[in-house]
């Protein structure tokens, strides 16, 4: 549409420019013409005028006086031959030059010159010297050539009118012309001054419009729309323009209705959740909390917004760009908050911005005082149980020593055995409950480590050397794989032995005979030494490998004595090194217990 | 063996089980035996009888172990106090040293491990009791340790402390930096009570896990049972 409006616009114009330029043209022809021609006529016929005068004066004077005068030769009249043809000739060229209004004063100036010639015949037909012949020119002769000299002057003067009316015609149709460009440019003009405005409105105020609009959507205001000024090109950019701000708008609604949603039901979250929890940005402001977060605070004797050991915990996660997340309420904080001592167990993840900043932090903290509570009296139970039990074994402990060392009196064959017997599950009860003790110690933290750089090898070397005894009175060998390049590890060594005793323990109760269980230490990644011992057991179910650590926890099936402890103590151990602790299994074909621990360095 | 004694040994404990099993073991090695049941029978008839050795249990109703001991010390009591207890913590190390105890005992414990520990208690008494050095100096080197821990059970902190002293700094002996450690913290040293426990964990690092103090005394007590005075 705009296309064909601009086509046209111009289009006009140009028809327009070469109408008055052809028109101009024409009309400059034309006059140029005309006035050539009149001029040539008129110029023409006064020469042809001048040109009868003078055969007129060139007869009176060379023929007509001597012929008066005297007798002229014999021979042929030269007026017949010398001056009239001329003058025929001159009267039928200005017949053919003069235009049909000057016609008849030629034809008149015709028969005037004719009527002469009779006369002047006439006249010469009378004999010479004849006073008749004299007065005949005198008085017929003379008017008649002045009568013709008269008419010769009537056409002069009608021709030089004439050519004066075609020089006031041409100058009539120049002044015209002139008048008719004048009022062409103006038209052109106006048709260009339209033309510009016409285009300029429906080109530029559009154009104005949208931009006007984009800088608004820009601006996010969505609600701008563009008017539709035409039903062209520019009108549906604009019904375009108004559509997509309508799907913003749309779009933005539903967005703004999604995330104030969205927000609520977070902030509704956030705020059921019995825990405190607090978004913090960058730098570490709080800038959502809930109820529970609030008391927290308030109750927490803290001049900084955070309590220091979770601004360390922070600071922490931002360095390490690890979330924190630990799992035992051993790790709990202790806070007094108002006049109970409260455990939190504080989660901390990073927020991200959209560019993968550091853009804050959610902290969470989990309340594990009664977790806390309820652990610190099973170990206390477990504790105080144990000893309770251990003094009365004390007692029968030592009596059963006595009577093996028959300090009351001698024993017969089967009393002794008895007694043994007797003795050997006592001293097994001990060992479990110096275990479960040794458990509850180190759960409660209360196990202190020493740790020493040592050589992983050594760790494997020892453990073998104390289990060498027991393996080859299972007919198993005990072989020990472990590079003496290995960096130390930070360990315990004396706690590291009993779990990789453990280890061994079981896989040679596990391992069938003659075979081969090897201690293993290799280096995993470039924190890590991973000991391992791998027998070729029956192996441990992956259902329950997450379990087998666990307390008491022995897997169906299983005939070997034990209560299950070995392994969560193996735990503890490893865990209160830093390291991690677990089994791939096999089964019949390999299974391995493994330890990782931390390089000394 | 018998030779050391001329008095009964006392055996002071709530079960009659321990107190049964000590009777029998230490009669069997030839010890003359008198049983109490708690702290304040154990106080009345020790003071009554002066056996040549008490051996007490820790935690007994009424009045435990270490207070009896207390007591005992600070009505002049001199010989020889073997304090036996299922809880072998730090606490109560430095409790037993305060209170004038001359040997620990961590139950359970064999008949073997009793007579070792009272002969050795008694051995040392006998020695030191009835033989007055003139100074520290004119004691044997190897009977140094022994003399700091008879001094110990005898109250003598500062004597002992002196004994210590040199002994460590000596040697690393394991047992005289623990009692120095424990001796310190009785009087509230701590720093120097820490130092020396850190030392101790350093000496015994790599032969036997062991970390906290309380292991520290575990290792101790039953080290005492093998180690010779």
């Amino acid at each position: 549409m705009l296309r064909w409006r601009l086509l046209i616009g111009m289009v006009s114009i140009f028809v327009l420019l070469m109408a008055v330029g052809g028109y101009s043209i024409w009309l400059i022809v034309r006059l140029q013409s005309d006035i050539n021609s009149i001029l040539r006529d008129n110029y023409e016929a006064i020469r042809e005028a001048h040109s009868i005068r003078l055969e007129m004066l060139r007869m009176n004077v060379a023929y007509l006086k001597p012929k008066l005068a005297d007798t002229l030769a014999v021979g042929p009249d030269p007026l017949e031959t010398q001056y009239e043809p001329p003058l025929e000739r001159t009267l039928t060229a200005l017949r053919l030059l003069t235009p049909r209004e000057n016609a008849a004063e030629v034809h008149k100036l015709s028969d005037e010159v004719s009527d002469y010639l009779s006369t002047l015949r006439q006249i010469l037909a009378l004999p010479p010297d004849a006073q008749d012949r004299y007065n005949a020119l005198r008085l017929t002769l003379q008017p008649k050539l002045l009568g013709l000299t008269e008419t010769t002057e009537e056409i002069l003067t009608s021709n030089e009118r004439q050519m004066m009316d075609a020089q006031t015609h041409a100058d009539t149709v120049a002044s015209d012309t002139i008048k008719f460009l004048i009022g062409a440019m103006v038209a052109a003009i106006g048709a260009f001054i339209y033309t510009y405005y016409r285009l300029g409105r429906s080109l530029v105020a559009p154009i104005e419009d949208l931009t006007r609009s984009i800088n608004a959507v820009r601006d996010h205001h969505f609600e701008q729309s563009v008017p539709v000024r035409s039903n062209d090109e520019l009108g549906l950019l604009a019904q375009t323009f108004n559509a997509m701000a309508e799907e913003l708008r749309t779009y933005r609604r539903d967005t703004d209705e999604t995330i104030l949603h969205l927000n609520r039901s977070l902030r509704e979250a956030i705020a059921a959740f019995p825990y405190p929890v607090m978004l913090l940005d960058a730098d570490y402001e709080i800038w959502v909390t809930n109820e529970a977060a609030e008391s927290f605070l308030s109750s927490v004797d803290s001049s900084a917004s955070l309590p220091p050991p979770i601004l360390e915990r922070l600071e922490q996660v931002r360095a390490n760009r690890v979330d924190y997340l630990p799992e035992g309420p051993r790790e709990a904080l202790l806070f007094r908050v108002g006049e109970r001592e409260a455990h939190y167990l504080p989660r901390i993840l990073r927020i991200f911005s959209p560019e993968g900043d550091f853009a804050g932090a959610a902290v969470i903290l989990i309340d594990v005082t009664r977790f806390r509570w309820l652990d610190d009296m099973k170990t206390n139970l477990i504790s105080t149980i144990s000893h309770e039990i251990k003094t009365p074994l004390t007692g029968i402990r030592m009596i059963l020593h006595l009577l093996l060392e028959k300090s009351g009196g001698d024993l017969t064959k089967m009393q002794e055995e008895m007694v043994q017997a007797a003795c050997d599950d006592c001293e097994r009860l001990l060992t479990t409950l110096n275990s479960l003790l040794e458990l509850s110690r180190m759960e409660a933290g209360r196990t202190q480590l020493d740790l020493q750089p040592v050589p992983p090898r050594d760790l494997l070397t020892e453990t073998r050397d104390a289990f060498q005894i027991h393996a080859v009175g299972r007919n198993i060998t005990l072989s020990v794989h472990a590079d003496d390049k290995l960096p130390p590890v930070l360990a315990d060594s004396g706690r590291m032995i009993h779990v990789i005793g453990n280890f061994t323990s079981n896989a040679l109760k596990f391992a069938p005979e003659h075979s081969t269980v090897r201690l293993t230490a290799d280096r995993v990644g470039n924190k890590f030494v991973r000991l391992s011992v791998i027998d070729s057991g029956p192996g441990i179910p992956s259902q329950f490998h997450a379990r087998i650590f666990d307390k008491f926890f022995r897997s169906p099936g299983q005939r070997v004595e034990g209560v299950g402890l070995g392994l969560s103590i193996a735990r503890e151990v490893v865990h209160a090194h830093d390291g991690r602790i677990g089994v791939e299994s096999v089964p019949n074909v390999a299974t391995r217990f493994y330890c990782e621990l931390p390089l000394a360095s | 063996m018998t030779s050391l004694t001329t008095n009964p040994i006392l055996v002071v404990d709530d079960e009659q089980t321990i107190r049964l099993g000590f009777s029998v073991a230490l009669r069997s090695a030839g010890f003359e035996v008198e049983m109490a049941e708690n702290g304040t029978e154990a106080v009345e008839r020790a003071m009554k009888i002066q056996p040549d050795c008490v051996v007490i249990d820790l935690r007994m109703p009424g009045m435990d172990g270490l207070q009896a001991a207390e007591e005992l010390r600070s009505r002049g009591f001199t010989a020889p106090i073997v304090l036996a207890s299922a809880f072998a913590d730090h606490q109560t190390a430095v409790a037993a040293i305060g209170a004038g105890i001359t040997d620990f005992l961590t139950k359970p414990i064999k008949p073997t491990q009793l007579r070792y520990a009272v002969n050795h208690a008694l051995s040392r008494h006998v020695r030191f009791a009835q033989s007055a050095y003139g100074s520290l100096s004119e004691i044997p080197n190897g009977l140094l340790r022994a003399y700091a821990k008879f001094c110990l059970s005898q109250r003598r902190h500062d004597e002992a402390r002196i004994a210590l002293q040199m002994l460590t700094s000596e040697s690393n002996d394991l047992q005289s930096i623990l009692l120095l450690g424990a001796l310190y913290e009785r009087d509230g040293q701590a720093d120097r009570a820490g130092e020396l426990f850190v030392r101790a964990a350093e000496v015994h690092a790599r032969s036997i896990s062991i970390a906290s103090s309380t292991e520290l005394f575990k290792v101790f007590s039953h080290s005492d049972n093998r180690m010779a005075d």
